[in-house]
């Protein structure tokens, strides 16, 4: 059984008396392990795509299933449910909780899908951070770290509860082409170490030569798909 | 556990506007506190100087006698009575039972000079007067009533007024049971200076056995019983007893609660006022909260947005922000209180100079002097509490708002 | 001859019996309830309009009220003409008064401690005012002697309540005029025998039918220093036809 599976999936954003066909049939399946990058121009649909993917938003028509669950039946909550246990999140603008240490967001994640688990939490989110190169900036808050440093929390953030699924919706836009390699090499690596299944948008050439499957998208249709090794 | 943590650090994200809205709030304490105070040690002096001069913790008479006392018509010597051994037996009884003393009260004109100035006279027993009132001890010059003497003691207003020393003579004029002018004549034997100010001008103060005589009653006759027990309390309830017991007779029993309608109907406007500012104040304070609320939801949308992605439901949410409302409410109910003690320690142990803020007299409040506040936890706890409650309420519909918003739009909101 | 005798004795006894009752029989043969009788009809009022001025001296200072009245037996309104009193008026009707202010558009009913007050500031109290009743009504009298005054011969007479009779004055001692029958003085008791107020006649006239009324009174409260009132008949119609309805609350206001 794969992680994900798109049929016929459209999404239809309405504003007043105008109607965005943002995606427009898209069939899809993902595994688990994969390390996928969606592409294509701005405006194509990448990140309608990637949210109806997260849970975080349901089809206009057509199915979303992820880990067997059908998104389309379920209400606000179950949808809530669903994001906490499998799906990580990674934005462009980190999206960290700025009241929050590094340690704090990273561990307020873990808390909220696991609940407290004592000294194993602490173990965890210490090594996880340590696995991203922060050990030594846990006690830092936001507004102390660098775009890089920040989305490396993120990735941290998204991977400490050993999701299913991490999303990320051009995780490098904000960050130099040196970060963006690292925080790339990180995710890659993280794929690599935890099984975890990874998929991206970008728009960037660099990032596409990590993936192991590359989704172009155009007009909210998926019009080229390629496997790496 | 940590939305606790995010409400209480967001809390003072914004210290500027955390500030100035829990300011409001604690203003409001201290404003209901302060109020509160005052009104309760006013009411307090108040009640203290009625029974200590005019109306003791109980007094009996009969019932057309009060109707036509409080009617503010004069008092009628028709409804005076000679007091039954039972009645004296059952108020000695009575629980906290400290004395009892007989008054024979009527109107009359006093005399003196060319003025004239309408006064109750209360005609007193020498003996047992003192063991239920307390004018005898603001005796500031000559001396106190006694039993047989045609002398009357006054209050240092009425003296003023009349320009009255110790020795000059007097004439009250008033008419007798059968309606005739009659006349009570001697000398100004005492002056008083009570802090009840209405004691102070309008009341003359002779011995019974002496103006009974020209009063065209018999000897024995009294219009009121008064009664002087351990405290107030035991007041309202023993005068409840006593009432049960003279119920079939013609004779009222009243507590000084009864006796000063005006006074309690006092405090009854003076809480409402006081609730009245409070809600206002708060009001105030609620507009504050649910603006605080709307613009931190307002310049948290991405953070919010996350915070679902994350997978925390509405309610979490909502919890955050209703966490952080009842945390204003805590910061501004604390200050507000601990500044009021502050000030209210002052209150309590200097007092204020009534004088010098308000004319107590001309609002018909038996005080003067100094006035002290009083120490009224309850007052503290419900404030405390109210201030919190209302924080929170306040927020509910805000909160509900922003945890509402669509992940989807509070992500990429830009 | 048997007969005779009884008349005699029942004759005597008869004479023996008044003059034993107190109404003491003086030369002319008047008993004082006779005399205060004859007052009553010269100076009891059934109805009539006046107008009169009430001046109040009072330390030194001198206020005078001018107002006109119309009174029929219990009940009177008046109303003052003065400046400053213009337009007060004042209303009775048997035992209950009430003021009505112009200014104020304001009814008051007086009772209370104000019966006990002077009227308008002066000598004479409201429930003075009240007792319009005749005198021979009010009191028992008792003939003291005879006094001259100014020159006329006068009947000295005490008058003391009669009991449940609503009165303010529990004796009064009077002095009447034995030619005219009009009070030429009059002093005023309280239970105890104070003196509380004096009153002089100063001047009576003649009116038609030979009625004789007391046109200037001097009112002196004993027990306010320095103070006294003239009341002054102006002018006096004793067959005034007042109309129906006159006096009465609704013309007040
Ligand atoms: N919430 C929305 N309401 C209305 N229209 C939307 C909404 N989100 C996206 N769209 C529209 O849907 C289409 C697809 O947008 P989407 O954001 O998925 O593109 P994208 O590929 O992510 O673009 P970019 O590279 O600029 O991020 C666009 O035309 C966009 O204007
Ligand atoms: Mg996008």
């Amino acid at each position: 059984m794969s992680l994900l599976e798109l049929t016929e999936v459209k999404k239809i954003y309405r504003q007043g008396e105008i109607e965005v066909e943002a995606l427009r049939g898209v069939d899809l399946t993902v595994d688990k392990g994969e390390f996928t990058t969606v592409f294509g121009p701005s405006g194509s649909g990448k990140t309608t795509l990637l949210n109806l993917i997260g849970a975080l938003d349901k089809p206009s028509s057509g199915t979303v299933v992820i880990n067997g669950e059908s998104i389309g039946e379920m209400d606000k909550n179950g949808l809530a449910i669903l994001r906490r246990y499998h799906i990580g999140f990674i934005f462009q603008s980190y999206n960290l909780i700025p009241v929050l240490t590094a340690y704090e967001n990273v561990e307020f994640a873990l808390k909220i899908a696991k609940g407290n688990e004592g000294e194993e939490t602490k173990e965890k989110v210490t090594k996880i951070l340590e696995q991203v190169g922060l050990g030594n900036m846990l006690d830092r808050r936001p507004n102390e770290l660098s775009g890089g440093q920040k989305q490396r929390v993120a990735i941290a953030r998204a991977l400490v509860k050993e999701p299913k699924l991490v999303l990320a919706d051009e995780p490098t836009a904000n960050l130099d082409s040196k970060t963006s390699k690292e925080v790339l090499e990180l995710m890659l690596k993280m794929n690599q170490e935890l099984d975890t299944t990874f998929i991206f948008s970008t728009h960037d050439s660099m990032v596409m030569e990590y993936a192991s499957r590359l989704l172009e998208i155009r007009d909210g249709q998926i019009s080229r798909e390629e496997r790496r090794e | 556990m940590y939305l606790f943590k995010i409400a209480a650090r967001n809390l003072f994200r914004r210290k500027k506007r955390m500030f100035i809205i829990s300011s409001i709030l604690a203003l409001a304490v201290i404003t209901f506190l302060l109020i509160d105070s005052f009104m309760i040690g006013m009411m307090d002096l108040s009640f203290g100087n009625v029974i200590d001069f005019e109306t003791p913790h109980i007094e009996i008479g009969r019932e057309e006698f009060f109707i036509q006392a409080d009617d503010g018509q004069e008092l009628p010597l028709e409804e005076t009575f000679i007091p039954e051994k039972y009645m004296l037996e059952e108020i000695k009884a009575s629980d906290g039972f400290l004395a009892v003393t007989p008054v024979l009260d009527f109107s009359a004109s006093f005399i003196a000079g060319r003025e004239e100035f309408p006064v109750l006279v209360r005609s007193i027993e020498t003996d047992s007067f003192g063991g239920v009132f307390k004018n005898e001890d603001y005796l500031v010059e000559g001396e106190f009533v006694e039993a047989g003497d045609s002398g009357v003691v006054i209050g240092n207003q009425m003296a003023e007024f009349f320009d009255l020393e110790i020795g000059d003579f007097y004439t009250l004029r008033f008419q007798d049971k059968n309606g005739y002018f009659s006349t009570i004549e001697g000398e100004v034997r005492g002056i008083t200076t009570t802090p009840h100010p209405q004691m102070n001008m309008g009341v003359v103060f002779v011995a019974r056995d002496y103006a009974v005589s020209r009063l065209g009653v018999e000897e024995d006759n009294i219009s009121q019983l008064m009664v002087r027990v351990e405290n107030r309390d035991l007041a309202l309830s023993s005068a409840q007893s006593l009432a049960n017991k003279f119920k079939n007779t013609d004779y009222q029993v009243r507590s000084y609660r009864d006796a000063s309608e005006m006074l309690v109907s006092l405090e009854a406007w003076g809480y409402l006022e006081t609730y009245f500012i409070l809600a206002l104040i708060l009001i105030v304070g609620a507009i504050g909260i649910i603006n605080t609320i709307v613009l931190s939801a307002l310049e948290r949308i991405e953070e919010i947005g996350m915070m679902k992605a994350m997978g925390l439901k509405v309610n979490q949410i909502v919890r955050v922000f209703l966490l952080e409302a009842a945390g204003i409410g805590v910061i501004g109910g604390l200050v507000g209180c601990i500044i009021s003690a502050l000030i209210n320690h002052f209150f309590v142990n200097y007092g204020l100079d009534l004088d010098l803020y308000l004319d107590a007299e001309s609002m018909g409040l038996p005080i003067s002097g100094r006035l002290y506040g009083v120490w009224n936890a309850s007052s503290f706890l419900l404030i405390f509490i109210l201030v919190i409650l209302i924080a929170l309420i306040a927020s509910i519909i805000p909160s509900y708002w922003a945890a509402r918003k669509d992940p989807v739009d509070a992500i990429h909101h830009r | 001859m048997r007969k005779k005798l009884w008349y005699l004795l029942l004759i005597g006894g008869l004479i023996l019996f008044i003059g034993v009752s107190s109404n003491f029989v003086l030369a002319e043969g008047l008993t004082a309830t006779e005399i205060m009788e004859r007052v009553d009809d010269n100076e009891y009022i059934e109805s009539a309009r006046m107008e009169a001025k009430m001046i109040i001296e009072d330390r030194g200072r001198k206020r005078v009220n001018e107002f006109y009245s119309y009174l029929q037996g219990e009940n009177s309104l008046s109303e003052f003409t003065n400046p400053r009193d213009r337009g007060t008026r004042y209303l009775k009707l048997g035992n209950d008064l009430w003021m009505y202010f112009p200014a104020a558009e304001d009814l008051v009913s007086i009772s209370g401690h104000m019966m006990r007050d002077g009227m308008m500031g002066s000598d004479f109290s409201y429930e003075d005012s009240v007792e319009s009743q005749q005198l021979s009504e009010l009191y028992h009298f008792e003939l003291k002697g005879e006094e001259i005054i100014n020159g006329g011969e006068t009947y000295v007479i005490l008058a003391t309540a009669r009991e449940g009779e609503d009165v303010s004055y529990y004796q009064r001692k009077i002095w009447v005029d034995q030619e005219r029958f009009v009070m030429l003085r009059g002093e005023y008791f309280s239970t105890s025998g104070r003196l509380l107020k004096e009153m002089e006649v100063k001047e009576v006239q003649e009116f038609r039918d030979g009625r004789y009324f007391p046109i200037e009174v001097v009112m002196n409260d004993k027990l306010r220093q320095g103070s006294r009132t003239t009341m002054k008949v102006t002018e006096i119609d004793f067959d005034y036809d007042i109309p129906e309805g006159k006096i009465s609350l609704e013309t007040l206001n």
